[in-house]
């Protein structure tokens, strides 16, 4: 028997196989065969030789063939394996389309490690002191991270301005928007006289600054952020020690 | 030589769909697009205005309207939820919505909003009815230009959806000029048709697509 006709009686009871099936099949069989033939022409057997030895010594090709074709049973597992290549396609050329979606992914990390210190930077002037914080509260799903503090001047009076920024409590997860609506800062007398804020804000992260005039001697200011059936108040402490300003 | 040991069909096509799944989650997780199913969305809305998990009390689809828009009223105990999901070419996305906040007490929490798409539109009105001598809802609009004349759009309480001893509403109506309805409010009347309450609607929630 030649290994075509091996091959073929192999593959006459696998039926409907798919081309790329066909492919993985016969490349398995040669494979096998050359593996077998390999030793043989070593101990110099003539190649044809080796080949009808080898192809008797793999046994009934009919044989091979109905075993195999147990492995090719059920259309359904073909159309479950294709569905799952379109999907992958599907998904890889959204990925592509939405490369500029990586942004929020970025926010989401950038700002755990290192959130913007520029927001709002020129709105107060005359800055005496500046302090690096790292306060947090869970609003939601959310983390609430207030981050500096800084005191000096806007419009004629001393302010403390106030940076925080939010994201999911998960890595690349949705962060809540309208931070900058939902937040307030207040003085020590409770009041919130700064009625400008700045920020940026994405699916990922969301930073704002907020600010409030502060008189000598204060030591802390209050940030506030409303979410659905509560309210956030932290504790802000001024820069420059307790009491101090 | 290298031996390559064929898979069989369903190895394979198990092997694939773990690939499939993989990508699929690094997508919806990275990107935040590609999700299959429009109530993934209504997930990114929950996170997108922080109200946490919520239950879907009422599904609005109108193909004649607009095919590829999903409107979920959803609900949980402290808020109720409109919010929509668009099919786009990234999947299922995020409609944006309207959150009306139910943590303070009141007969009636209501709330509204717009949806614009080009010259179409849709006005919804929503909310939860927490009296329960309330038997039957008007929805009342100021029309603009016209200070005397308002616009009733009745909802009984046939029409309302019941879950958990709590009853909502959902109410919309098409090519309405969003600029043209102004100072929203829900009317609560017992089965008398007495007066019993009055809630003024928040309004200003609005999202267009293109």
């Amino acid at each position: 028997m030649t290994r075509r006709e091996f091959l073929d009686q192999v593959l006459a009871p696998l039926g409907r196989l798919t081309a790329e099936e066909r492919e993985a099949v016969l490349r398995e069989l040669e494979e096998h065969l050359e593996d077998r033939m390999e030793p043989m022409l070593e101990r110099g057997w003539e190649a044809a030789r080796a080949e009808e030895r080898c192809l008797e010594a793999m046994g009934n090709p009919a044989e091979i063939g109905r075993e195999m074709a147990r492995q090719y049973r059920g259309k359904g597992w073909l159309w479950l394996g294709r569905a799952a290549v379109v999907l992958t396609a599907v998904v890889c050329i959204q990925a592509l389309l939405g490369i500029g979606l990586l942004s929020n992914a970025w926010d989401s990390l950038a700002v755990r490690i290192s959130p913007p210190t520029t927001i709002a930077a020129d709105k107060l002037k005359n800055v005496e002191a500046t302090e690096d914080l790292d306060i947090r509260a869970e609003v939601g799903n959310d983390v609430l991270r207030i981050y500096r503090v800084s005191v000096g001047e806007k419009e004629g009076r001393r302010t403390a301005m106030v940076l925080a920024c939010m994201y999911d409590r998960l890595p690349f997860g949705i962060v809540a928007g309208d931070l900058n609506a939902r937040s307030r800062l207040f003085n020590q007398r409770g009041e919130a006289t700064g009625n400008g804020s700045g920020g940026t804000g994405s699916y990922g992260a969301a930073c704002v600054a907020r600010w409030t005039s502060v008189e000598p001697g204060d030591t802390y200011v209050v940030w506030e952020c409303r979410a659905i059936g509560e309210t956030i108040r932290l504790e802000v402490p001024l820069p420059g020690g307790e009491g101090t300003l | 030589m290298k031996k390559t040991k064929t898979l069989s069909r369903k190895r394979r096509a198990l092997r694939r769909v773990l690939i499939a799944a993989a990508a699929l989650f690094l997508v919806n997780r990275i990107f935040v697009v590609g999700l299959l199913f429009p109530i993934q969305a209504v997930r990114h809305n929950e996170e997108l205005m922080g109200t946490g998990r919520t239950e879907v009390v009422r599904r609005d689809w109108d193909p004649s309207f607009h095919w590829d828009f999903v409107a979920y009223l959803t609900k949980s105990e402290n808020i109720v939820m409109l919010s929509g999901a668009r099919l786009t070419l990234y999947g299922w996305m995020s409609g944006f919505g309207r959150v009306v906040d139910c943590t303070e007490e009141s007969p009636i929490h209501g709330g509204t909003w717009f949806l614009n798409w080009g010259a179409r539109s849709v006005i919804y009105v929503f909310g939860r009815v927490d009296d329960p001598d309330i038997t039957e809802l008007n929805v009342q609009w100021t029309i603009a230009g016209d200070a005397d004349s308002d616009m009733w759009i009745a909802s009984k309480t046939g029409e309302w959806i019941e879950e958990d001893g709590r009853r909502y509403f959902l109410c919309s109506y098409t090519n309405a000029n969003a600029a043209d309805y102004r100072l929203p409010q829900v009317v609560g009347r017992d089965k008398e048709g007495n007066e019993i309450a009055r809630v003024k609607l928040e309004q200003g929630a609005s999202s267009s697509y293109n």
